[in-house]
């Protein structure tokens, strides 16, 4: 028996555990869910709710026994010790679980038809699981303010409150800026924006997230849809380099809102205002359709555009006078299967670009990066650098371009113009553009092929410290978007070049296998850069990844 | 196997001991071989030349026309008297749409209504348990914030598409707040089938009026004071 790790049972189940962990996390380790409102991973222990009242048993080395215990303690407070023993639903505890769930619901007005946590409250579900019992109150109930806006993003409702000060303990210890506060006693206590100031950090929506009832609520979602009739898809925000991981809440056609989602490491469980609004973004986008622009004549389906342009890939094998530029949207399957093309195609101009600049927030301690695109570490690791003998960077691109010395230019992907002019276009005989939104350059290039978005397709991206983290496609895309792998699959096709995947699945499979490649180590999360400062440098050159 | 089938009318081709047609598949076709595929003629001689059945249809109709024009003359002896409504009258069809059936069941479920407050706004707080519990999905709300903020939430619009109505009553059923309750009223026609669907507007026609004595049901006991 080491000394840092004990072993208790839980219902009869054995498990061994850190020392220093809780009872209830302990119990979560075991497959046991222990009801609870005011704990969070994520937060320090409260214990306030008393809803996660167990009958624990401590183990008395003197008397060689048990110790029963004189009344049920939280689970969520008490450390897990050696041989220590845990009921979690005994008749007693089911017995004050629903006293519990009682003085909870004295005061609680019964608003759930007008309330939008109605279906995932943990009130209701625990109410259904525990109490199930109508209130004897005659009296009636407390009245305390309701639709307090607490800044612009969040409204408080103080009946509805259970003052488990999940979100003040979210102010005082995640984002440390202690806006939020509980005032005044008993029955009279509410959760207050302190000293008058206002409730604006960049981290807000949290709160409402980890709300257990619709106390606190988000003005962006009131009203909006009922909980129960969204879809709900794992997907990633590409907000910034940070790569929150998220579920899309959505309708089929358009995205409702946008819920962090737990992943240790990268956002742990939060997620920042700015990331959550990236769906209005999306749907405000310009979308782009397939045109081929030969002599004059204007044209072209998409598959005979992709034809085109994979011969005319095929056409500047190893030639000097074709460059590639890559949008950091790109995903790492993508970036992978064209960095193979162009490799076999020696073609060796080819860099990542700046991106998207104008979503750039300043960095901070806790999710915010100060790269506001998600994958620029993942296409670099992936290959789209510079060929290292003879490749041009970005800034040497962009001074053959101004020196009419590129001839084909292949822009993947949005936001390319904090690179490069698009009047400087115009020196460049053949600019095809692949992307998901329409912009300048798209009226006035060779050929345009339309992509997916985020939204629309499946892949991966890897953050700036080297998490990868999968994305899933949650809306339909709009007619003729193209989905970026099918699509270098039919470009290389179309060059002659045999792909090395079948398909995106197969892909990622080869993704982990190849040997070779960084990105192995990347979708395996053990990936490290030599020197993080260097990939943000968006400088020229051959650059070692 | 044959026996009982073949005493039904029709099947006389599957008695025992006979070869069944078989499909053109399984076998190869004789030359000359007939295969009958319908049912045999079965027609009595009486019904195959026709006149008798002709003139039983005609006593048929000349039996109730002149059934009918009696009990009419009878319930016109009552209607000069003024009492139309006493006698049995000679038809039994109705002049739809001038003239309804009464006879309706109270608890007939028919064209929804949504009852309003004493300010004539919508008792709905679109909740949703509505167009949740409809099976038909005929019901859209999109819900808005109240001026007033004791109501909080209303419905903005809230439309619903009575063609497609199965008339279930789970609406009524799953409304929290007594705001949507289904009338005795059927006669939902129209030439368009755009304006079949019914707006807030034309659903917000009943405010209930509170009576001390409608709250109290047969099986109540009555209350102590």
């Amino acid at each position: 028996m080491t000394t840092d790790s004990v072993t208790l049972t839980i219902d009869g189940n054995s498990v061994t555990v850190p020392k220093g962990t809780k009872v209830i996390d302990a119990a979560r380790e075991a497959g046991k869910n222990i009801p609870h409102f005011c704990y969070h991973p994520g937060l320090p222990v409260d214990g306030n709710c008393r809803m996660c009242i167990s009958d624990i048993r401590t183990w008395n080395p003197r008397a060689e026994k048990h110790m029963p215990a004189r009344r049920p303690a939280v689970a969520c407070w008490v450390d897990a010790e050696e041989n220590m023993q845990v009921f979690t639903d005994t008749p007693e505890v089911k017995k004050a679980r629903a006293s519990v769930m009682e003085f909870l619901l004295i005061n609680h007005p019964i608003d759930c038809p007008i309330c939008d946590k109605a279906g995932e409250c943990m009130l209701q579900d625990y109410y259904m699981l525990h109490d199930r019992a109508p209130s004897k109150l005659r009296e009636e109930k407390v009245h305390k303010p309701r639709l307090v806006p607490f800044g612009k993003r969040i409204v408080y409702n103080g009946e509805r409150c259970i003052l488990c000060s999940r979100c003040t303990r979210f102010t005082t210890h995640v984002t440390k800026t202690h806006e939020l506060g509980i005032v005044n006693r008993g029955d009279r206590a509410i959760v207050e924006v302190l000293e008058g100031g206002d409730f604006a950090n960049a981290y807000t929506d949290n709160v409402a997230d980890i709300c257990p009832v619709g106390a606190l609520t988000k003005t962006d979602f009131r009203f909006k849809k009922r909980v129960w009739f969204l879809k709900h898809t794992d997907s990633v925000c590409g907000g910034c380099s940070r790569n929150c991981n998220t579920v899309v809440d959505h309708d089929g056609s358009e995205v409702i809102r946008i819920m962090p989602r737990e992943r240790a490491g990268v956002n742990d469980w939060w997620m920042c205002n700015e990331g959550r609004d990236l769906y209005k973004e999306h749907a405000a986008l310009a979308r782009p359709a397939a045109t081929l622009r030969i002599d004059g004549l204007e044209g072209g389906t998409a598959s005979s555009i992709t034809t085109w342009v994979g011969e005319k890939l095929a056409e500047y094998k190893k030639s000097d006078a074709a460059a590639v530029l890559v949008s950091p949207w790109i995903s790492n399957e993508e970036a992978w299967l064209l960095s193979f093309l162009l490799g076999k195609l020696k073609i060796g101009h080819l860099d990542v670009m700046t991106g998207r600049t104008e979503g750039a927030l300043p960095a901070d301690d806790l999710l915010h990066t100060d790269d506001p695109n998600p994958n620029r570490a993942g296409a670099i690791a992936a290959g789209i650098v510079p060929d290292k003998k003879a490749g041009k960077g970005i800034d040497e691109i962009k001074a053959a371009i101004e020196a009419g010395e590129i001839e084909f230019l292949l822009l993947w992907g949005p936001h390319f113009g904090n690179d490069l002019d698009p009047e400087l276009l115009s020196k460049v005989a053949t600019v095809v553009q692949i992307t998901d939104e329409h912009d300048a350059v798209s009226d006035a290039a060779a050929a345009v092929l339309p992509l997916r978005t985020w939204a629309e397709r499946d892949g991966t991206w890897t953050n700036f410290e080297g998490h990868t983290s999968r994305f899933r496609r949650s809306l339909r895309p709009p007619a003729g978007a193209l989905d970026g792998f099918d699509l270098l699959m039919q470009l290389c096709a179309a060059a002659g070049v045999k792909s090395p995947a079948k398909s995106l699945r197969d892909a990622r499979k080869k993704l982990k296998q190849d040997p070779d490649s960084d990105v192995r180590a990347i979708v395996d999360g053990k990936f490290t850069f030599p020197e993080q400062s260097a990939l943000y440098r968006h400088t020229s050159g051959a650059r070692e990844v | 196997m044959g026996t009982q089938r073949g005493k039904n009318k029709g099947f006389e081709n599957l008695v025992d001991g006979q070869v069944l047609p078989q499909p053109a598949y399984q076998g190869e076709f004789t030359e000359g071989e007939i295969v009958q595929y319908y049912n045999p003629e079965s027609m009595t001689w009486a019904e195959r030349i026709y006149l008798p059945y002709v003139l039983a249809g005609l006593g048929l109709t000349a039996k109730v026309f002149l059934r009918n024009m009696v009990t009419w003359f009878v319930w016109l002896t009552y209607w000069v008297r003024g009492k139309g409504a006493e006698a049995k009258r000679g038809a039994t069809t109705i002049y739809y749409p001038h003239e309804m059936r009464p006879d309706f069941s109270p608890v007939n479920r028919g064209k929804h209504i949504l009852t309003m407050r004493d300010n004539d706004d919508p008792q709905c707080v679109a909740c949703y348990m509505c167009a949740t519990a409809c099976p038909a999905f005929c019901i859209h709300i999109v819900a808005g914030e109240h001026p007033d903020p004791a109501i909080e939430k209303y419905p903005v619009r809230f439309d619903i598409e009575i063609d497609k109505c199965i008339f279930c009553g789970y609406c009524e059923e799953a409304c929290p707040v007594d705001a949507i309750r289904l009338t005795t009223d059927v006669h939902l026609v129209d030439y368009k089938r755009e304006r079949m669907v019914y707006d807030r507007e034309y659903l917000l026609t009943w405010k209930p009026t509170y009576v001390e004595e409608e709250h109290v049901y047969p099986g109540d006991r009555p209350r102590k004071s």
